[in-house]
């Protein structure tokens, strides 16, 4: 008798690219996004201009490992908090939160402080973002329960 | 819905989808359901807009008061089995909704423009209390033929200016669709690609667009003969005009979907085809289509389970390894390999485990 159990489980790591907030500028976030899929993630990119209530929806609804949060409008300080509040406050505690784009090096501590995992500045290599998110997925990465 | 449920949604659809730990218990009781959702699977070319009339349809529903899930797929990398999916983009007059669910999902490597598991997901989402669900294709064109398995109603959308009758008469899109529609109408040509779909519709179908009775006069006369395995397969989907009480003609459509033109009279012939098709009982005939379909593709992953190569592994599975290697060096044919381990003969020179 052949096991069902030979088909393997085919979990992949998802990640929403967002942009949230006035700043119309994603080629950075795309270039990203082009960069997660060959590393084998799937990748959700949400589209200019969200608010951070529908990011959250739509990690939630997509059922992600990770936001990625593209920002060159200089509004960090104030969405990404606020995006970290909205997802514990929705029952996503595991849902991390990375961000990049144009964010000055004396922001990082107080953004890490407010929950967000990692700051890639502009100019980061796809690699380095690519292997923290491998790194640190190992852990979720268990069984939907 | 609140988020306690919305992901408690999303979780099922991963479990499925991933094939993990307690999917198989999942479906068991989701396919028991008595009633499932109503599905609507739209496809068509690339840059057809197919994202854009998910968008304009569920919000035409959503406004309803319908609780709406949309299934929509994107085409993985061939190469890292990775996706971008992109089809939230279009997001806008459906936005605001609470009562729409909008996955995106990943083809996964699977050819014919779904996922593997999209009738698996249909059912789960049945579990959840959604009584209608749009699935969006991979969009690749011909091929993505596969969701008039899965759909109640198979909506095809095209473009003008995409190519001549040829296009038309090709096989694929044109055999699967119960309703067609020509979307950016407003762009020149619109009224010549819906007559060139009609024209093609002439050569299977008589009678006019919609619900035709035995009583009514046929349109044009057949132009092919009348029993073909094709045209078979189309009059037991959609009836034989002149024959049967009740048939269905597909009716050609125009809309311009990004202004929200078209889009009310396009969701009533949805409506319409998945009411007829209920009422004459042949959503039962498409149903057990579906099924064989389904036991099929389990049969043959379960089958060929002992062979396959996992997916990234840089080995091949051993009792197939031998084979590989005299097809390589030309010692056999790939069709003496399969019959020989379909006997359950090994490779001479092979230890069995």
């Amino acid at each position: 008798m052949i096991a069902a159990t030979a088909t393997p489980s085919r979990r992949k790591i998802r990640v929403l690219i967002a942009k949230v907030g006035l700043d119309g500028h994603d080629v950075g976030a795309r270039v990203v996004a082009r960069g997660l899929l060959d590393a084998g993630m799937e990748v959700i990119y949400t589209g200019l201009r969200r608010t951070t209530e529908e990011v959250v929806r739509a990690a939630i609804e997509e059922d992600v490992d990770w936001i990625g949060v593209s920002i060159l409008s200089g509004a960090h300080q104030v969405l990404l908090p606020k995006l970290r509040r909205l997802l514990d406050e929705a029952g996503a505690q595991d849902i991390r939160i990375i961000a990049g784009g144009i964010i000055p090096q004396e922001d990082i501590p107080g953004l890490q402080h407010d929950g967000v995992a990692q700051v890639f500045l502009s100019g980061t290599p796809i690699a380095e973002i690519v292997d923290f998110l491998m790194r640190e997925s190992v852990q979720p990465l268990k069984e939907v329960p | 819905m609140q988020s306690a449920e919305l992901r408690r949604i999303a979780r099922a659809i991963s479990t499925v989808e991933n094939r993990a730990v307690g999917y198989e218990d999942m479906l068991a009781e989701a396919y028991r359901l008595p009633d499932w959702a109503r599905v609507i699977g739209i496809t068509g070319p690339p840059g057809a807009g197919k994202s854009t009339l998910v968008d304009a349809m569920t919000a035409h529903w959503a406004q309803a008061g319908e609780r709406i899930a949309v299934l929509a797929i994107d085409p993985s990398s061939p190469y890292s089995g990775g996706a971008v999916l992109g089809d939230r983009i279009r997001r806008n007059r459906s936005a605001g909704y609470d009562n729409i669910y909008f996955r995106s999902l990943s083809s996964r490597g699977h050819v014919g423009g779904l996922t593997e598991t999209a009738t698996d997901l249909v059912a789960v989402l049945s579990l959840f209390g959604f009584r209608r669900v749009i699935i969006e294709t991979v969009g690749a064109g011909q091929a993505d033929i596969e969701v008039h398995e899965t759909a109640d109603c198979t909506l095809v959308l095209t473009v003008p200016g995409l190519g001549d009758g040829v296009q038309a008469s090709k096989a694929g899109l044109m055999e699967i669709g119960d309703i067609f529609a020509v979307n950016k109408a407003d762009m020149p040509g619109a009224a010549d690609a819906q007559r060139t779909i009609e024209a093609a519709l002439g050569a299977a179908y008589m009678g006019n667009p919609g619900i035709n009775l035995r009583a009514d006069t046929a349109r044009t006369a057949p132009s092919l003969g009348s029993v073909s395995p094709g045209l078979a397969a189309l009059y037991r989907r959609h009836g034989k005009f002149g024959e049967d009480a009740q048939c269905w003609v597909p009716p050609v459509l125009t809309l311009v979907a990004a202004e929200n033109q078209g889009v009310t009279e396009l969701a009533q012939a949805v409506d319409t085809f998945i009411g007829w098709s209920q009422q004459t009982g042949r959503s039962q005939g498409r149903s057990r289509e579906r099924a064989y379909a389904q036991i099929m593709r389990a049969l043959s992953a379960l089958l060929l389970a002992p062979y396959t190569r996992e997916a990234g592994a840089e080995n091949f599975p051993a009792i197939v390894a031998p084979w590989i290697d005299r097809i390589a060096k030309g010692d056999a044919s790939p069709i003496e390999a399969a019959r020989s381990l379909f006997n359950g003969t090994l490779a001479p020179g092979t230890q069995r485990r």
